[in-house]
């Protein structure tokens, strides 16, 4: 990781940020460029940002990023698969990034290139998130008993008429139960959510249980689930990375 | 220069079909001997090497070796534009590699070659006590049985039996096939299903499948033409439980 390759250039003239960014297009590098540009950008909508100066990102999977100097989010940008080009007219640089489906065509026009480089990164890690909704079912399915004593889980993400629930299962006594999940405070809507489920299940014989598992509970949520009968049951999701992982290749090989 | 003829592309593209699923691009070596790949997947998990020797080709000439980078995506787009029948001519020039394809008209090809700056990866060299065979369309078939429950799929053998399982929350899968073979010490790994099944995708490729398996080691998997003029092989990485 030490001996990672870049070019870097400070107020490139115009041929020489063409040729380094065509370079960098052709060697798939991360692409850097700090820049006084224009933006237009055709396709779904139409848009037109004014001369300003911008960071521009153009990532080795075809993402191209406009960043502003506020927000998180780029103010122009285009997804991956998109493919980049680069000329100049009148003397300024032209890069383009276009989609073919949907048509989509991104297009900034370059005054002055303050900086530029590119990076032929090595980056083989996928992101590890713990925390969702997806997490707390497996807790569940792990170990039931933290619902109740006695709590068997029949499937996950049952199809009834109102969507899919995220556990069906049965109490001690063969009742049904229907939980609702959700890895942040529920409110009124997750129990209306939870009641149209159970729509589904009012002619069993049985009686079935609506219960939100949630790590707590609006208080205006908390009056409806009670006048509907439902029940509610505290649970955080885990915040623990997945245990098992996966080994990569790389004490095998030996780079020639 | 090179010029390669092929009566049957399908080798190719059954190759490509599982190639293009592991990676983005690869570097094609060319010689007077054949031609071969190596190639590593972005997350550095799947290892496949290609190897078609000339004689598979129906004519093959090569006056100096070459190297050519291409998109597989690209490659496979086209290879799968070939028709029954048609016959495949591969040359290249400076900037393409290309692909002819004849039949009841001639259709030609030129993809653009790419600059690839990293290194090719030089195939691994592990030491595998055992080693066995089994039928390709067994292990297709098992992909699909171990999928109804789960995404990890534990592959084990013993001196009587290869047996594919997995453990699901809502289920557990078992295929068990008497191997008849001599196995010198028991091994078990685990591996994500979705890499098997990108390495399958080469279903037809040959008939048979050589299996090195070792205790939470990599799998290799080789297939092999039935004259030895072409092999596919993969190496993929297994997936390990954590210590508690």
């Amino acid at each position: 990781m030490a001996n990672m390759r870049f070019i870097s250039l400070e107020n490139p003239t115009s041929e020489e940020s063409c040729r380094i960014i065509k370079e960098g297009l052709r060697k798939k590098a991360m692409i850097i460029i700090f820049s006084c540009c224009k933006v237009r950008y055709y396709g779904r909508a139409k848009s037109r940002l004014g001369p300003g100066e911008r960071l521009i990102i153009i990532k080795p999977d075809g993402s191209f990023l406009i960043h502003q100097d506020r927000k998180v989010e780029p103010v122009n940008w285009q997804p991956p698969g998109s493919k980049a080009k680069v000329k100049i007219e009148d003397g300024k640089i032209l890069v383009e990034s276009i989609r073919r489906k949907p048509a989509e065509k991104l297009m900034v026009e370059m005054e002055k290139v303050h900086t530029l480089s590119y990076y032929l990164v090595k980056d083989v890690h996928e992101l590890e998130v713990a925390g969702h909704e997806e997490d707390m079912r497996r807790l569940i399915l792990e170990s039931p008993d933290i619902i109740e004593k006695g709590f068997r889980p029949i499937t996950r993400e049952y199809q009834t008429s109102n969507g899919f629930i995220d556990i069906l299962g049965k109490d001690e006594n063969g009742s049904l139960m229907v939980l609702e999940l959700k890895s942040r405070r529920a409110g009124v809507s997750a129990v209306r959510q939870l009641k149209r489920y159970l729509e589904d299940f009012k002619d069993d014989k049985h009686g079935v249980r609506g219960v939100l598992v949630a790590p707590s509970i609006t208080h205006d949520a908390r009056e409806l689930l009670e006048a509907e009968g439902l029940e509610f049951k505290s649970l955080e999701p885990p915040r623990e990375l997945k245990k098992g992982y996966k080994m990569t290749l790389d004490k095998f090989i030996s780079s020639r | 220069m090179f010029k390669a003829e092929l009566n049957d592309p399908n080798i190719l593209r059954t190759s490509f079909d599982a190639i293009s699923s592991i990676v983005d691009e690869v570097q094609i070596q060319i010689d007077s001997e054949g031609m071969r790949l190596d190639a590593l997947d972005r997350s550095h998990i799947t290892f496949v090497h290609l190897e078609l020797k000339r004689e598979i080709f129906d004519e093959y000439e090569c006056d100096e070796p070459e190297k050519i980078n291409v998109d597989t995506e690209e490659l496979m787009k086209v290879l799968r534009r070939a028709r029954a029948g048609d016959r495949l001519i591969i040359t290249s020039d400076d900037a393409n590699l290309i692909l002819t394809f004849e039949g009841e008209a001639t259709r030609q090809f030129k993809i653009r070659l790419i600059d690839i700056e990293y290194e090719t990866p030089q195939p691994p060299e592990i030491r595998y006590e055992n080693e066995f065979e089994v039928p390709f369309s067994l292990l297709k078939d098992a992909i699909a049985d171990i999928d109804i429950f789960s995404d990890k799929i534990t592959f084990q053998v013993d001196e009587e039996k290869f047996i594919i399982s997995s453990k699901g929350e809502f289920g557990d899968a078992m295929i068990e096939y008497y191997h008849g073979e001599k196995i010198k010490e028991p091994a078990r790994s685990v591996y994500s299903l979705d890499k098997i099944r990108e390495m399958l995708k080469a279903d037809r490729f040959s008939e048979t499948a050589t299996i090195n398996l070792g205790n939470d080691m990599p799998l290799k998997l080789t297939l092999k033409m039935p004259e030895d003029e072409g092999e596919l092989s993969f190496l993929l990485a297994p997936r390990l439980e954590a210590e508690e």
